[in-house]
């Protein structure tokens, strides 16, 4: 055994991860060790972090055996769920033990009287939603990498979707209990099936963005929802972002319910005309002065969710809005971002990521800073010579209006150079969000990200502290996923 | 290093690693470990690359237990199947190929088949039957393989097909001890020198024959025939079975006159279906059979699930065959459709799946048939 586990009884150590988890679910080979070294964060194109053994249990009480060793013998648990994450989250940077959850992927129960879930935390979001559409139901929450992310991942880092204005996309809208594995290997569960209590602390929402610092998640129970039996998508350009914050603001106080409000920065409404072009051979002039384009959707009955779309209708000519009238164009928008299948890297444009890291940062600020923070985006990129990939684009990720924004950029990974520019343009920018009375992650977490020296800025000395001391309470050996969010 | 030819598509997915193609990816399902995905294989090579690694039998391990089924290549804009060949070019070239690959490769060599059998009996299953021996005047060279020559349950299958040619009225022949392997296996296991010997031996022999089209019995043919003779300068007109099925039974030449009462699912073979995007044709030929139900399983068509066979594993057999090997996971979710049938038009697949079933204790639930066995009792 290499690495930093040889500073360990590393052979004692490897044999009982076999006993624990069966000879063929350990390894510490290098081949077998390299494919967890990295992640889509922000790294040079050369970089690496090596963990020391992979291990892949398939139940909790493995699981729970693999950690206490680890409590014992002080070494490092990161536990690796889809390995999609932007901001190194479960990568070992400092060695240690990989804790593959993909082992873990069975549903429980399906409830559908009760309109809840309760699943293994492995199982990838996708593979969630093939089977609660067998039972016409769906959970909401749809990252752009359902078909590689993980359940446990999407609470660990709390990410977001695109239906989070009527569902509600963070979390803490979904989740009803967990099955944890403490960092000392205890195995506790919190919450219930209950949609609603307050008998005691709400400690199952402490692991929604703990990133694997507090804990593994490997069961948890969510509320699902019935299939909408009708929807209708429409795209809206304009020709400020504010103008299009606006429509959308006007839209929720008219007391319309839409189900997805994606606002796009021109940049990244190009990416879908050019596809346009290529699977259609027409073309899309969008108007000159056009800044942003809005993706709306309503759900539900036909004539409800078509009534509702009549009345944002006459709301997008008030507030200065073109409805797309190709419909050919909002298909391909919408297919590509909720079955996303990936077609797109199959055409010829854009071939940002055969040359380029596409990358950036995900920031919430207050909804009326959103045009300043967009403005500060487009400075900095000037500054820092970038150019803006697909732009910046923003849904909602709690009920009605919470702005999750994503900042892009593409950056030459191969340039060690460029990749420190990038990651100046990144603090640069979430510095700013912090003065918009804003924060540095919304759904990506901090991990390993140019962010993370921010964290004092973003929160009081008290309030690192705080959160430092409840962190060593329930990991008084630092081993769950150390390096990551709080510093050491 | 032949890898360097792939170094855009290797850094793209190390920059990027989304993991698209590792869900369904057959041997992933098996081994657990990403080192076993396309993702993990993309790693590996980047690692080689890189530098941080270097060519080893453990690598060989990890790069042979694919079955080069193209999942991950229809998942992904970036050629994952081609740097996984690249990377068993290389280990070819190095001499680090398991030693099943090596019996393998030895064996087709010297024998022009894998199982070490001598030519004699390559036709030996055609002496119970009226398929005759290929003349220049045939239409059709009817390419048989490996599996349907020598394989008792490969017999069967070729048996079927040749019942239906007959009874289509179908002018064809066979080459006999004179067939030899097609080259698909060996091409896909990486050893170029040997697959170019292979389609060289074959070309020339086509062409001495005057032979302009052929159908053959498996895909894997099909795909070696169509794709990569090609590229040697010879075109040749070839079919896969269930193409040629599909246009004499819309021309009337075949005549479908029997029932065939029961719930049917088919298999997509992927030296058919990913790699040829035939989807078509074989359940149109399903379908055309008056009583037959077909209901498609959960993954179809692009999004099928290997058989476990492809990409050489069919002899070489490193998936085992615990519950998690991929024929077993694939019956299962045939089985879960209800069809008392599982369809195939492959008799690889007929062979790993048939065996799945009985691993799995469903031979009285679900039967293994190919179309061409299908076909041959209701024409």
């Amino acid at each position: 055994m290499a690495g930093k586990l040889a500073n360990w009884n590393s052979e004692k150590i490897f044999a009982t991860l076999k006993n624990i988890v069966g000879p063929e679910n350990v390894s510490c080979s290098e081949v077998d060790l390299i494919p967890y070294g990295r992640d889509w964060s922000l790294v040079s194109a050369s970089t690496i972090y090596m963990p020391d053994v992979v291990v892949r249990p398939k139940t909790t009480t493995e699981i729970a055996e693999v950690v206490r060793l680890a409590n014992k013998e002080r070494i490092p648990v990161v536990p690796w769920g889809g390995g999609t994450g932007l901001s190194g989250g479960a990568l070992a940077v400092k060695g240690g033990i990989i804790i593959d959850m993909k082992g873990l992927d069975r549903i429980i129960e399906i409830d559908e009287e009760n309109l809840t879930i309760t699943t293994q935390t492995g199982i990838t979001v996708q593979k969630l939603n093939e089977a609660l559409k067998k039972h016409q139901l769906w959970w909401p929450h749809d990252p752009e990498s359902k078909f590689a992310s993980t359940v446990g991942a999407a609470i660990a880092c709390d990410n977001a979707g695109t239906f989070g204005t009527k569902y509600g996309g963070s979390l803490v809208d979904y989740l009803l209990g967990i099955e944890v594995v403490l960092p000392t290997g205890d195995v506790v569960k919190f919450g219930s099936q209950a949609p609603h209590s307050v008998s005691g602390y709400p400690l199952h929402w402490l692991f929604i963005g703990s990133e694997g610092t507090l804990g593994i998640i490997t069961e948890a129970t969510l509320r699902v929802y019935r299939l909408p039996q009708y929807r209708c998508v429409d795209i809206i350009v304009f020709d400020s972002f504010k103008s299009a914050i606006n429509a959308g603001l006007k839209i929720i106080e008219a007391g319309l319910d839409p189900e997805s409000i994606h606002i796009m920065a021109k940049e990244g409404f190009i990416y879908y005309t050019k596809l346009y072009e290529v699977m259609f051979n027409k073309v899309f002039k969008p108007p000159e002065k056009m800044e942003a384009a809005m993706a709306i959707s309503f759900a539900g009955l036909k004539d409800v969710a078509e009534f509702q779309r009549s009345v944002a209708f006459k709301i997008f000519l008030e507030t200065g809005g073109m409805v797309v009238e190709e419909r050919e164009l909002v298909d391909i928008f919408w297919t590509e971002k909720h079955t996303l299948s990936y077609d797109a890297g199959k055409n010829p444009w854009p071939l940002s990521q055969t040359r380029y890291k596409y990358t950036g940062i995900d920031l919430c600020v207050p909804i009326g800073k959103v045009p300043a923070l967009y403005k500060k985006y487009k400075v900095l990129l000037k500054k820092y010579n970038f150019k803006p990939a697909t732009g910046c684009f923003m849904y909602s990720k709690r009920l009605k209006f919470a702005p999750n924004c994503i900042f892009t950029i593409n950056v030459n990974d191969e340039d060690s150079e460029e990749v420190e520019r990038a990651k100046k343009f990144i603090h640069e920018l979430a510095k700013y969000s912090i003065e918009c009375g804003g924060t540095i992650s919304s759904s990506r977490g901090v991990g390993i990200a140019a962010t993370q020296s921010l964290m004092p800025v973003e929160h009081t000395h008290l309030a690192l502290e705080s959160m430092k001391k409840l962190k060593h309470m329930l990991d008084p050996n630092n081993i769950m996923n150390p390096g990551k969010k709080l510093t050491d | 290093m032949l890898m360097k030819g792939f170094k855009q598509d290797i850094y793209t997915c190390n920059r990027c690693k989304c993991g698209f193609c590792r869900e369904e990816c057959p041997s992933y399902k098996t081994f657990g470990l990403e080192s076993y995905s396309g993702r993990g294989r993309m790693s590996i090579a980047w690692a080689v690359l890189e530098g941080k690694l270097g060519l080893t039998n453990e690598i060989a391990k990890r790069i042979y237990a694919c079955t080069m089924c193209g999942y991950c290549s229809a998942r992904c804009s970036m050629n994952v199947t081609a740097v996984i060949k690249a990377l068993r070019e290389e280990l070819v070239e190095r001499g680090l190929v398991p030693p099943e690959v090596r019996d393998f490769l030895e064996n087709t060599y010297k024998y022009g088949n894998p199982w070490k059998q001598p030519r004699e009996k390559r036709s030996e299953w055609t002496k119970s039957t009226e398929i005759r021996l290929y003349e220049s005047n045939h239409e059709f060279l009817y390419h048989v393989g490996n599996v349907g020559s020598y394989d008792t349950r490969g017999n069967n299958v070729a048996k079927a097909l040749g019942k239906i040619l007959l009874e289509g009225g179908l002018s064809f022949g066979v080459l006999g001890r004179d067939e030899d392997c097609d080259g698909n296996e060996v091409n896909m296991l990486g050893e170029k020198g040997l697959f170019q010997l292979l389609m060289k031996k074959n070309i020339q022999k086509f062409k001495k024959l005057g032979v302009k089209e052929i159908v053959t019995l498996s895909p894997h043919a099909y795909n070696a025939i169509k794709n990569e003779y090609p590229r040697h300068g010879e075109n040749f007109e070839v079919m896969h079975y269930t193409q040629l099925l599909q246009e004499i039974i819309r021309n009337g030449k075949l005549h479908i006159s029997k029932r065939l009462n029961a719930r049917v699912t088919y298999h997509d073979p992927c030296f058919l279906g990913r790699y040829n995007k035939e989807y078509d044709a074989p359940r149109e030929i399903l379908q055309n059979i008056p009583g037959i139900e077909l209901v498609e399983m959960d993954r179809n068509k692009e999004n099928s699930f290997c058989c476990g066979g492809g990409g050489g594993n069919f002899y070489t057999n490193f998936f085992g065959g615990g519950e998690d090997s991929p024929n077993r996971i694939r019956v299962r979710e045939a089985y879960n459709t209800g069809a008392e049938i599982l369809a195939v038009a492959c008799p690889t697949c007929m062979i790993m799946l048939d065996d799945a079933v009985k691993v799995e204790g469903l031979e009285e639930k679900l039967t293994i048939r190919d179309i061409s066995e299908i076909v041959s009792e209701v024409v």
